[in-house]
């Protein structure tokens, strides 16, 4: 599965983790997530909580109130000018 | 993926105890409960602890190399409660402050002055005399302040909510835990806690990691790379997920080890 994921062309985050059979409800929490391209992706429902998400870039991101960034390190990130701002 | 478990249950001390470690080459932990010399209602808790990289073999001649930058190990009891001033690792902050420094001040002073005084023959005409001094003045001052300051640091140390906080002091430059933290040394001391009807204590540790405290680093023998930093994002929440010994819903908390002792009055 690893193999199949490292020849896994898209670069759309939210299809990764529906390939892998990840729960972005619980598994990204604490995660380096640093420099990740969360480009085309639908956030919402993702829980964050904990996670580095530094400098982590992205277009057409979609999240909302259901995406948790609780102690989530957004410094330098496309979420961090939204979050500051509320 | 193949992480060698190990399981392990020891009778001695105060009751049957039971050791999980999940991958002993990279965190292992045996725990011992054993009563006090001191008072029949204490309970001494000593831990060995090693932590180190690992490497484990995943799918795929894909070796993948683990090794950890903090480690928490927490404490869960029932019927008993830590003896006050007695955990190991107790940053205890003096009531009172010192600080001493040391200034070293030097101060250097460079001048230079120069002047020009020429004559000039020429047989033809009457000599001049040149008084034009076309001089030059600079002057330079240097001065420099040296301090000395000590840094010290607590590789296990004791943090609120039962639990002890395991790290490298932030100036070394091995980032990753790399030895034996705790020798059979006493975690803390455990008392009798009453509680109406129960007469069962336990004692459980458990050593865990944040999944963003872990280093991890993928060799193949065939022709290997990420395609984008979301590959290897992401390739490192699942070795991390299918790491966690953790039986329950995992969220991002890797659990390596646990040691349980049960024990009735």
């Amino acid at each position: 599965m690893l193999i199949d994921f490292l020849n896994f062309e898209s670069n759309n985050f939210s299809e990764q983790i529906a390939f892998f059979g990840l729960d972005p409800a619980h598994d990204l929490r604490h995660a380096d997530l640093s420099f990740a391209d969360f480009s085309n992706s639908d956030l919402r429902g993702f829980d964050f909580t904990g996670a580095n998400l530094q400098g982590a870039v992205g277009v057409d991101v979609n999240w909302d109130g259901t995406t948790n960034f609780q102690d989530a390190d957004v410094a330098s990130s496309v979420f961090a000018y939204s979050i500051a701002k509320h | 993926m193949s992480a060698s478990a190990d399981e392990a249950t020891r009778t001695g001390g105060w009751g049957v105890c039971l050791d999980i470690n999940s991958v002993p080459e990279l965190v292992e932990f045996t725990m011992v409960v054993s009563k006090s010399n001191e008072s029949l209602e204490e309970g001494n808790v000593n831990v060995d602890l090693r932590v180190g990289p690992a490497l484990v073999e995943g799918p795929d001649d894909l070796t993948i190399s683990v090794s950890v930058k903090r480690l928490i190990l927490s404490l869960d009891l029932a019927g008993l409660k830590i003896a006050p001033g007695s955990r190991f690792g107790e940053l205890l902050k003096p009531n009172t402050e010192i600080q001493e420094r040391s200034v070293t001040s030097e101060t250097t002073v460079e001048s230079e002055l120069k002047g020009g005084l020429g004559v000039k023959l020429d047989a033809t005409i009457v000599p001049q005399v040149d008084f034009s001094t076309g001089g030059r003045r600079t002057a330079k001052t240097t001065s420099s302040t040296s301090s000395t300051e000590r840094l010290t640091h607590t590789r296990v140390r004791a943090r609120g909510n039962q639990t002890w906080d395991v790290t490298e002091p932030p100036w070394e430059e091995t980032k990753y835990l790399d030895a034996t933290y705790l020798n059979n040394d006493l975690l803390c001391k455990v008392k009798v806690h009453l509680q109406k009807g129960a007469n069962t204590r336990i004692v459980q540790l458990t050593a865990f990691a944040k999944q963003k405290e872990l280093i991890i680093s993928t060799k193949s023998k065939s022709a290997f790379g990420f395609r984008s930093t979301n590959h290897e994002r992401l390739m490192k929440v699942l070795i991390g997920k299918a790491l966690s010994a953790s039986g329950g819903k995992y969220n991002g908390i890797v659990t390596f080890s646990s040691s349980e002792v049960e024990f009735e009055d």
